[in-house]
């Protein structure tokens, strides 16, 4: 059952290796080293090492949320409350440990919360069937809506006390390298590694190519939509511990805001197809780099919100568009409410 | 006989006594509780999961509670379209006074006048519409942002020995601080020769986005003096950037806000924040409590006599600090 799902995924390998491959993740890794070359040239200070660490620690928590939302594109499922679990869960973590809750317990109840998040969502999609795009939409509202209620009531949580350990997230450097930085290579190692060697990174992209003929073979599908998702808010909450630790406090609008948007532009730059079954962690990385670049160059260059908002929108629609191109909705299996 | 006499003894006494229970009419007393009971107050704020408008609520209450008058809130959670159709609905229900709080200049402007049209006096908070209601409290904005260039001046210009290179991060484009603070700021700046300014970036009033941003910043510019932010909700971002970069000291961070210690003075004695252009939310609350009791005394024809209230802003920087320079939540009340 294995072997077959797994081949019917796996594109045979030759034929990539054939012909020069100007698949949508080698165009999106030229873009990005036109991009740093046009900028390494034009804009003095923009190569130099800090700048780059710098370049990427801004982009870490993008990154991160990334791979989450890559892990549920690839099962051909889409997060839209990656966000709104991220702040209500990393904000009440903190909002907690500054009233006084030990930090421990105070990060233990927030991972649960993100966790019950992420299963609720996979129990939506995977059981009584409601079309991911729709699930999640409206899980989004009410994550949102119950962190405001009861939760989290300020806007701001201000981390008040000190985070020992994890305050290293923050400022510290492991190998030279900042702290978020090698979390995000880490996470994405240990995404990867699953993905390609696990069982369950195999049916994922089964599933994800063909959701019917999976179940046919024997993938448990809804088990590992549900642990998919409930894996996605595990990585929300990653993503919530580096910024809120970055940062120094949590900003709850966040999860009504369109961040969201931004953490599928890394995800559909990158190559990875909205259809699903498609796509490797590389991908995520790669659009992610893209828009790290972008985003510095553009802020050294002294651009304007509304224009660095209208270059990164035309961005995301020319990714969109590229994908669409390149990876064409498959007419026996598409579905209404997929994406 | 001697029953009878005792009894009008008895009751003449009870007389006198309420006589002197009777409490000493100073001629305004009577009308004053009379004018204020049973009165009912709308608010409409941005959203009330703002500190400042939790303070100015728990605050309201605590003197409709003592006076006996009602304070009805209408939440719009940041959406002005909700706003603007809880501020109608409050208007049909005929409140004697209406509290409007916005974040955006034109939101309410239709809506003062169509309260004022029903007889509805109009208190505005923190930024005023242009067509004006019957009384403003709030900063004035121009100021805040004078002060925090003369600030900057201060840590920057001539006098200090750097660079006088800073960067503003200001709000996204069509926010209202964009027209209020940052010409105070940008016109005060350029009367000093010593600042330049090296970079304008719009933060969106998100931490993150202006953590980013300055830690760019100060990548690109290694002689940047320092950062003059007009949100201490977004610039703690800032500071985070530059305290990442081992900068804590050496390059300037300058805000402003209502006064949450949280958001202000922990950063000023942690170094964050060189200096916190605060104008008090402790101020405005009584200005607030005082305008509704005035409105409600003297009952203008509405929209007749407009008056403002403007909080005095103050630069707290490490050297001026006290304990009682800030506020707390807990410390102005309970909000429910």
């Amino acid at each position: 059952v294995e072997s077959r799902a797994a081949a019917s995924v796996k594109p045979p390998v030759k034929h990539r290796r054939l012909r020069f491959d100007l698949s949508q993740e080698n165009m999106v890794v030229l873009l990005a080293a036109t991009l740093f070359i046009g900028f390494a040239i034009a804009l003095p200070g923009f190569v130099a090492l800090e700048n780059l660490l710098a370049l990427l620690q801004s982009v870490a928590v993008l990154g991160v949320l990334g791979i989450g939302m890559a892990l549920v594109v690839i099962g051909r499922g889409i997060d839209l409350s990656s966000v709104a679990v991220m702040v209500v869960s990393v904000g009440w973590t903190f909002a907690l440990f500054s009233s006084g809750t030990p930090l421990e317990g105070a990060l233990l109840r927030g991972l649960a919360l993100a966790l019950a998040f992420g299963v609720i969502n996979g129990l939506l999609v995977a059981y009584i069937e409601i079309p991911p795009i729709f699930a999640t939409l409206a899980m989004s509202t009410v994550i949102a809506g119950i962190g405001q209620s009861t939760l989290v009531r300020s806007d701001m949580v201000y981390i008040d006390g000190d985070l020992k350990y994890l305050g290293v997230l923050a400022s510290g450097r492991f190998l030279g390298l900042p702290t978020s930085v090698v979390a995000l290579a880490a996470l994405a190692c240990i995404a990867s590694l699953v993905l390609r060697w696990s069982r369950t990174g195999r049916y994922l992209y089964g599933m994800g190519d063909n959701p019917a003929a999976a179940r046919l073979t024997g993938v448990p599908v809804r088990p590992i939509t549900v642990l998919i998702y409930a894996i996605s808010g595990l990585f929300a909450f990653a993503a919530g511990l580096l910024m809120a630790t970055a940062v120094g406090n949590v900003n709850s609008r966040l999860a009504d805001s369109m961040m969201v948007y931004d953490v599928i532009l890394v995800v559909v730059i990158g190559g990875i197809g909205l259809s699903g079954g498609k796509g490797r962690i590389a991908n995520v990385l790669a659009g992610t780099l893209l828009i790290g670049i972008l985003l510095n160059g553009m802020t050294i260059m002294n651009l304007s919100f509304a224009v660095q908002n209208i270059i990164k929108s035309l961005v995301l629609l020319a990714a969109i568009v590229v994908d669409s191109l390149v990876n064409p909705r498959d007419e026996q299996t598409a579905q209404q409410g997929d994406i | 006989m001697k029953f009878l006499r005792l009894a009008v003894a008895a009751l003449s006494l009870i007389a006198i006594a309420t006589v002197h229970a009777e409490r000493f009419d100073d001629g305004l007393i009577k009308p004053y509780q009379a004018a204020l009971k049973g009165k009912r107050i709308g608010f409409v704020p941005i959203s009330m999961t703002i500190d400042l408008t939790r303070a100015w609520y728990a605050g309201m209450k605590q003197e409709a509670d003592r006076l006996g008058y009602q304070l009805i809130v209408r939440d719009p959670n940041w959406k002005i379209d909700v706003a603007v159709q809880a501020a109608d609905q409050l208007i049909n229900e005929k409140p004697d006074v209406l509290v409007l709080h916005s974040d955006d200049l034109q939101a309410f402007n239709r809506q003062v006048a169509k309260a004022h049209a029903a007889g509805i006096r109009v208190i505005q908070i923190a930024l005023k519409s242009p067509t004006s209601g019957d009384a403003f409290i709030g900063p004035d904005w121009y100021d805040v942002g004078r002060r925090e260039a003369l600030a900057m001046v201060n840590s920057c210009g001539k006098g200090s020995g750097k660079s006088g290179k800073v960067a503003i991060i200001h709000g996204p484009g069509v926010s209202a601080a964009n027209r209020t603070i940052l010409p105070g700021v940008e016109d005060t700046l350029a009367q000093h020769q010593d600042i330049k300014v090296v970079s304008r970036q719009s933060g969106d009033w998100d931490a993150n986005k202006a953590r980013s941003i300055a830690a760019t910043l100060l990548k690109q510019n290694p002689e940047l003096c320092g950062f003059i932010g007009l949100w201490e909700g977004e610039d703690i971002g800032i500071v985070n950037a530059v305290r990442q970069a081992g900068m804590i000291g050496k390059v300037a961070v300058i805000t402003m806000g209502g006064g949450n210690r949280e958001a202000g003075c922990n950063q000023i004695t942690s170094d964050g924040y060189t200096a916190y252009v605060k104008w008090d939310v402790r101020g405005q609350i009584r200005d607030l409590n005082n305008a509704i009791s005035i409105l409600l005394q003297t009952q203008p024809k509405p929209g007749s006599a407009p008056f403002a209230l403007y909080t005095p802003a103050t630069t707290l920087t490490k050297d001026n600090l006290t304990p009682n320079s800030c506020w707390t939540l807990e410390e102005i009340g309970k909000t429910e």
